[in-house]
């Protein structure tokens, strides 16, 4: 057991996928063949013994809603925990949905906070892709006697990845003084994990002090208000991180974990990734299908040849096709003799006519969902 | 139950003392196959499938892993209200001298009063020891158009080999005149696929009647279904054709992981109209290393290739390390080749670790070796 609610949270207009983006929440992405994003903070925060967690989206649930279900894969207890999605909703219909702040989110759902039973809070973002034991961290925040404990790692490529994410500035006590934006200009930046942690009483009233200052307010803003005079800590997380924040670091996450050395956190027994099955068999290679380097989720039919690839539930490659540095979602087809290098392919789509389709390692090209190329 | 009144009885008690140590710990329904499922996977999803929201698991030897497995019955999507799978071992009852199941029918005999508690106007006697896909729900609007006591499923056998079944001989109308138990002689190549349909009312009383006989083996094939014939009652065949394959041997149970390498091939587990539904194993997808290679092959979530697989069918979380060759094998959940290890026309059981260098089995075998301990390098 861990005294701390759960609420995983969407991410700020900062923070835009092109493509993937115009179908499902961020929260809703396909990852690693098999998984939807949301699954890593989920299976983290269960596996660290949180079993009261809130999911808060925006933009289409249905996705969302049909993946996470009953949540049951999840591991939670059916009477004592609860997993529940929260889409945002409008009440008067004000305002424009598109610039709803996570802190409106909140709000809107105050009752169900306060009536939570957890002592402390622990918010994490579905775009940053890591495992920690929340346990263990908020037995450090306690210890620490901060009043917000926030996730951070450092960078040293911060001038071409992570703009427009939250980064830290810090003294030498790791005291936060301000959370700001990466806009790339430095090279090193200590990269903010948007995981928060603190006591509930805390959140509640800094929610609703957010709301009084502005209707834009994102909860880091009221965060980093607070910086001057607040006792605000960071805490360095030394795993791997894979933030997602626009096309290309979706497709380099997803490809960068196809190294072993990598992939081993997410394949534990002992911090498994808890996802909905769909019931498929396994996969199958047939006459001609090969594969190297790459993953290859169940119920796919290879009959062609797989390089440094990720493949989803359900796909079909066909005979003589050539796929290499792609990511291929799931129920995909590949016709005969395709040849794929670079490119991102959405869910239900067919590569069918056309028999060459090559983006570039640093700019993907994307094929849409249910597209027929 | 409201579904359509019908509730199901597998039979899993079986030894399958043919798996040899396959079988050891462990009752024949739970074991493996097909690269994630159990072999009692087949009839829950099949019962789930045609819409019985009952069923009732016999188990006796070894049950323990299967109790455990057969339990949950959410697996299948058996755990709305009203329905559920029930684990069903012998029990302790009030009057009458505890005993394990003598046979199929005492093992029915013994839970009258679990039917009895869902009042099921028909009940569909299953084996848990068979791969294959039928709608059950088809076979009892068979029965109920013929207005049959009892319906029994049969599959066309090739004749030379229907001395090995029991064989079902019929009528142009498909009632049955005669059931003969492995005939030296077959008058017809309709074996009886341990599939029945019972009028509840009928099958009680004469399980009731069996019990009392002297030296009666308290078993379908052997007493019940001779005992309907003889006082007239209508017993009916339902066909079936499709793929259907007991899997009781070494070489069957090997040959049926074969036979899902085959495009399009019969049984088909991918429908997504009838699909087979297992326990779920976190995992990510099976990854295949730089320098492993894969060949005709039906691989599970959680396996890791780094060596060379061919004509396989491997479980999830089976590691193959670099300059290892599997071939024509079966590799059960969690085994483990070594580097440069070799393993032809082989089962290989869970959890078992294959020794860096070790060689086991070969190409030119006829037989398939089965593999239920750790191998060393020379061994």
């Amino acid at each position: 057991m861990c005294n701390a609610l759960g609420i995983i949270t969407y991410n700020g207009l900062n923070v835009y996928v092109q493509g993937l983006q115009e179908y499902r929440p961020i929260a809703g992405f396909n990852f690693l063949g098999r998984y939807r994003l949301v699954d890593f903070p989920i299976s983290n925060m269960t596996n660290s013994g949180i079993d009261e967690i809130q999911v808060f989206i925006k933009g289409n649930p249905r996705p969302l809603i049909d993946h996470i279900g009953d949540g049951r894969q999840y591991n939670i207890n059916s009477k004592h925990g609860s997993l529940d999605l929260i889409p945002y909703y409008n009440e008067e219909g004000r305002g424009n949905p598109e610039f709803a702040p996570d802190v409106e989110s909140y709000y809107n759902n105050i009752n169900q906070i306060e009536d939570n039973t957890n002592d402390y809070v622990i918010i994490a973002p579905v775009n940053m892709i890591y495992t920690a034991n929340y346990k263990d961290l908020l037995q450090q925040h306690i210890e620490s006697g901060a009043e917000i404990s926030i996730l951070y790692q450092n960078v040293d490529d911060a001038k071409e990845k992570y703009i427009n994410c939250d980064v830290l500035q810090m003294n030498r006590q790791k005291g936060v003084l301000k959370i700001e934006q990466n806009l790339g200009n430095y090279k090193t930046r200590a990269l903010s994990l948007q995981t928060y942690i603190l006591s509930k009483e805390l959140f509640i009233q800094l929610v609703k002090e957010a709301r009084k200052v502005s209707s834009m307010y994102w909860f880091k803003d009221i965060v980093n208000d607070h910086c001057v005079d607040m006792d605000i800590r960071a805490i360095n997380y030394r795993g791997n991180v894979y933030c997602i924040n626009d096309l290309r670091s979706y497709f380099e996450s997803n490809l960068a974990l196809l190294e072993e050395s990598q992939m081993k956190q997410f394949s534990k027994d002992s911090w498994p990734i808890y996802t909905r099955t769909s019931d498929t068999a396994p996969a199958i290679y047939l006459k001609g299908g090969s594969a190297s380097g790459s993953f290859i989720a169940n119920g796919c039919q290879i009959s062609g040849s797989v390089k440094n690839s990720i493949i989803g539930r359900g796909s079909v490659i066909g005979k003589g096709a050539k796929i290499e540095n792609c990511v291929i979602m799931s129920d995909v087809v590949i016709g005969e003799d395709a040849v794929l290098k670079n490119v991102i392919i959405d869910k239900h789509s067919k590569v069918l006519k056309k028999k060459e389709l090559i983006g570039n390692a640093e700019d993907p090209l994307y094929i849409g969902r249910r597209e027929n190329v | 139950m409201k579904q359509n009144n019908m509730l199901a009885m597998i039979l899993a008690g079986g030894r399958g003392t043919r798996l040899f140590d396959l079988t050891k710990n462990n009752a024949k329904p739970a074991v493996y196959f097909g690269g994630k499922y159990r072999i009692i996977d087949f009839p829950l999803s099949n019962c789930a499938n045609s819409n019985i929201d009952v069923v009732g698991v016999l188990t006796q030897y070894e049950s323990v892993q299967l109790n455990a497995y057969a339990g949950a019955g959410q697996r299948w999507g058996l755990d709305t209200r009203g329905s559920g799978v029930y684990v069903l071992p012998p029990r302790e009852k009030e009057g009458t001298k505890f005993d394990v199941y003598q046979g199929t029918a005492d093992a029915i005999n013994q839970n009258i009063d679990f039917i009895d508690r869902f009042d099921p106007e028909y009940v569909l006697i299953l084996s848990g020891d068979h791969i294959y896909k039928m709608d059950y729900a088809d076979m009892l609007s068979c029965h109920k158009a013929n207005n049959a006591d009892c319906t029994i499923a049969v599959l066309p056998v090739p004749m030379k080999e229907a001395s090995r079944f029991g064989i079902m001989n019929c009528d142009e109308t498909g009632r049955i005149i005669e059931f003969e138990e492995k005939p030296a002689q077959p008058k017809s190549n309709l074996a009886s696929m341990g599939i029945y349909i019972f009028n509840w009312k009928a099958l009680r009383k004469e399980l009731i009647a069996d019990a009392q006989v002297e030296g009666s083996a308290h078993d379908f094939g052997k007493n019940i279904i001779p005992s309907f014939l003889e006082q007239g009652k209508n017993l009916m065949s339902y066909k079936f054709e499709g793929y259907w394959k007991d899997v009781g041997t070494i070489d069957s149970l090997w040959e049926a992981n074969m036979d899902l390498l085959e495009k399009n091939n019969e049984l088909n587990l991918d429908d997504p109209n009838w699909k087979i539904y297992t326990e779920d194993v976190p995992a990510l997808p099976h990854y295949v290393s730089s320098t492993g290679s894969v060949e005709h092959c039906y691989i599970n979530q959680g396996a890791i290739i780094r060596g060379n697989a061919k004509d396989s069918v491997l479980f999830n979380h089976v590691t193959i390390e670099e300059g290892a060759d599997v071939q024509q094998a079966v590799l059960m959940p969690g085994v483990h080749v070594g580097e440069g290890a070799k393993v032809y026309r082989a089962i290989v059981a869970e959890g078992v670790k294959i020794d860096a260098g070790a060689v086991v089995g070969s190409l030119d075998n006829k037989e398939i070796a089965l593999i239920s301990k750790r191998v060393k390098k020379g061994e």
